[in-house]
């Protein structure tokens, strides 16, 4: 089949009505996450982690791309409304937003924000179904030490990311590594680190490390936050009133921008999406960038530029294509989101990689298809129908959502494994996180090692097995590449961290 | 530098690291010599690679760290005179009470208990305490419906 007819049919399986109601539900969810500041769509992905084990592959999949195209989209509301963004990659709109807000045009930047995000996620989009062919042709090109030196390639450039902090996110990265090599080891049936106990032979699960780094250490940092400073969120958006009309974005308004703003900073969004470890933040920041040196108008930004809130929300949304290269053609996540969504492939026993494009592409294209819709049909419709309810979500009862989250976390370790040594696992994990975060060491990187550290073992370990032992097989033109490509992008990001950012 | 410097979470975090990381690093050289007959392959290699890398990374952070508490600069945290509360630490022994109930009552009576705690302490205010078992039984309710009906998944 074409690969236009392998898309069509991906739509076909989209629009089955369990794998559509499932897109619809988890945009929702995403959203709701993404608008309450604290929570993130990784957050609602891992929260969702134990309940895919009884949903059929597709449905899940749809779900997460719903909740990560929403989750890119719906920290922007609460940047503009009351200048607290709802993700991290919402913080460069609330630059611009929070201005138009206080000038009486929050609902008009609102409507940017979303016009910005529909076009900058579909673009990606469109990107990653016209890039994944040739990807899978790159991919086939890596042979075991290239993919050995590719995952070292994204361990590095992924901490290399963090600027300042990048030796605690490379030991975030070690100690997610140390826990994956507990249990059988990797290539051969012999137990490590196991000290005879039969419940460490099972070895750390995948599911619990997740939910104790991302939900249960969350929650105690979230009690870390007084009423009265949630109350005070809470009341300032007692009395706001949005209405629907004013979020139509004015042709004159869109003209000004102007179409190579969208496309220049989707472009920007999407190639940092494919770089591991970059995320929405970075894409934003740079396309903002990018945008003010360009305008016409510099002297407007910092004051309410529509084209900042543009910039800044077409890439991250574009993130969701980009990212989704990497992990599909390579198995290497692009942010936190992505390698969760790894987790739930992993859960059903698909291993991403040049095979997932090629002979499994069923699994694949209703994803594009979920994040397509969810960006161009989605995004709009959502924002015309409940646009001037979602602010009121900030004030949802937080003991409610935060009791919700810890029960449905711990019930969630539970429910994946049917073990309890697993929800020990997790909640040990989860209070050691909640303290290294304190510290600024990145939970992230730490999914990332426990992810990628069998696959970087067995591919190191295989390539020395094939070469008896002679480490000059990670000097292949293919392996080699990547070795200077990680050379390259650290002296890049060390210069790059170097530049301040606003936020 | 002090000993009271080493008591700074800046500083023993990274400590706490290198301990287990050195921990791990003796089990993996005890499990045998890293170059025999199959050399690099040796299932120890890539663990005690690591571990020493982490060890060294440790290192640094402690002696960064320790460095920025003599200049008077001090944690993100630890600046800010953010501290570990009683009642993170009633959430934390809530986790582990989870655990013990699931043994002694069931998980269903266990996970009513833990959310009825959790949102007991969760709040500042220990008001409306009926009101927050009614609503923790709702939660437990909606949760368990969640998983065992729409997701069949069998406790």
């Amino acid at each position: 089949m074409s690969t236009f007819g392998q898309i069509f049919s991906g739509f076909a399986v989209l629009f089955q009505l369990q794998n559509f109601l499932a897109l619809v539900l988890g945009f929702f969810i995403g959203l709701i996450f993404a608008i309450i500041p604290g929570l993130t769509a990784t957050l609602a992905i891992v929260l969702l982690l134990p309940m895919t084990y009884s949903m059929q592959m597709n449905t899940a999949l749809c779900m997460c791309m719903g909740i990560y195209m929403a989750g890119m989209y719906g920290g922007s509301i609460t940047a503009i409304t009351i200048n607290i963004p709802g993700a991290p990659s919402s913080c460069m709109t609330g630059l611009e937003g929070y201005q138009l807000m206080r000038q009486g045009k929050g609902a008009m930047a609102i409507g940017h924000a979303s016009f910005a995000s529909a076009i900058g996620g579909t673009i990606g989009v469109l990107l990653l179904i016209l890039i994944s062919p040739i990807a899978v042709k790159a991919a086939l090109l890596v042979k075991t030490p290239g993919k050995a030196s590719l995952v070292l390639f994204a361990f590095i450039v992924i901490c290399a990311m963090q600027g300042k902090g990048w030796k605690k996110a490379l030991v975030m990265t070690i100690i997610g590594m140390v826990s994956s090599t507990i249990g059988m080891g990797v290539l051969s049936p012999t137990a490590r680190f196991t000290f005879g106990s039969v419940v460490l032979m099972e070895g750390i699960e995948f599911i619990p490390v997740v939910i104790g780094s991302f939900a249960i250490s969350e929650v105690l940092t979230q009690s870390e936050m007084l009423n009265r400073e949630y109350q005070k969120v809470s009341d300032s958006v007692k009395d706001m009133k949005i209405n629907r009309k004013d979020f139509l974005p004015r042709w004159s308004d869109l003209k000004e921008i102007g179409i190579v703003t969208y496309i220049k900073s989707s472009l920007i969004g999407f190639f940092i999406g494919v770089l591991p470890g970059a995320g929405g933040s970075l894409a934003s920041f740079v396309s903002y960038a990018e945008a003010q040196r360009s305008s016409k108008h510099p002297e407007r930004f910092g004051s309410g530029a529509l084209e900042g809130i543009a910039a800044s929300e077409s890439s991250n949304n574009a993130v969701c294509g980009g990212a989704m290269v990497p992990m599909l053609a390579f198995g290497i996540p692009g942010d936190g989101v992505t390698a969760v969504v790894l987790g739930v492939l992993m859960v059903y026993g698909i291993v991403p990689g040049p095979d997932i494009l090629t002979r499994q592409m069923h699994l694949v294209t209703p994803m594009y298809a979920a994040l397509l819709i969810a960006a161009c049909v989605l995004i709009p419709v959502s924002l015309m129908l409940f646009g001037p309810y979602y602010i009121k979500i900030v004030r949802i009862n937080r003991i409610v959502l935060y009791s919700s989250i810890a029960l449905i976390a711990i019930i969630g370790a539970y429910a994946a494994t049917s073990s309890i040594f697993q929800i020990v696992v997790a909640v040990v994990i989860g209070i050691i996180v909640y303290f290294m975060r304190k510290e600024k060491y990145p939970a992230v990187t730490l999914i990332l090692g426990a992810l990628l550290g069998p696959m970087f073992e067995g591919y190191f370990r295989r390539s020395l097995s094939i070469s008896k032992n002679n480490l000059a097989i990670f000097l292949e033109p293919d392996s080699l590449a990547f070795l200077l490509l990680t050379v390259f992008f650290v002296l890049f990001l060390t210069k790059f961290n170097k530049k301040e950012k606003p936020c | 530098m002090r000993m009271h410097d080493f008591t700074k979470r800046s500083v023993l975090i990274p400590l706490c690291c290198m301990v287990f990381l050195l921990g791990y690093l003796g089990v993996a050289l005890s499990m045998g010599p890293l170059l025999l007959d199959s050399g690099l392959t040796n299932e120890n290699f890539i663990p005690v690679i690591i571990s020493t890398g982490g060890i060294l990374l440790c290192a640094s952070i402690m002696r960064d760290e320790l460095k920025r508490t003599e200049e008077g600069k001090h944690g993100p945290e630890e600046k800010k005179g953010g501290r570990f509360s009683a009642k993170q630490a009633i959430l934390i022994a809530d986790l582990f009470l989870f655990i013990l109930l699931y043994y002694w009552v069931g998980i269903i009576p266990a996970s009513f208990i833990f959310t009825s705690i959790f949102m007991i302490f969760f709040d500042d205010s220990i008001c409306h305490v009926g009101k927050k078992l009614l609503l923790s039984a709702i939660i437990t309710a909606i949760v368990y419906v969640l998983y065992a009906i729409v997701f069949g998944v069998h406790f």
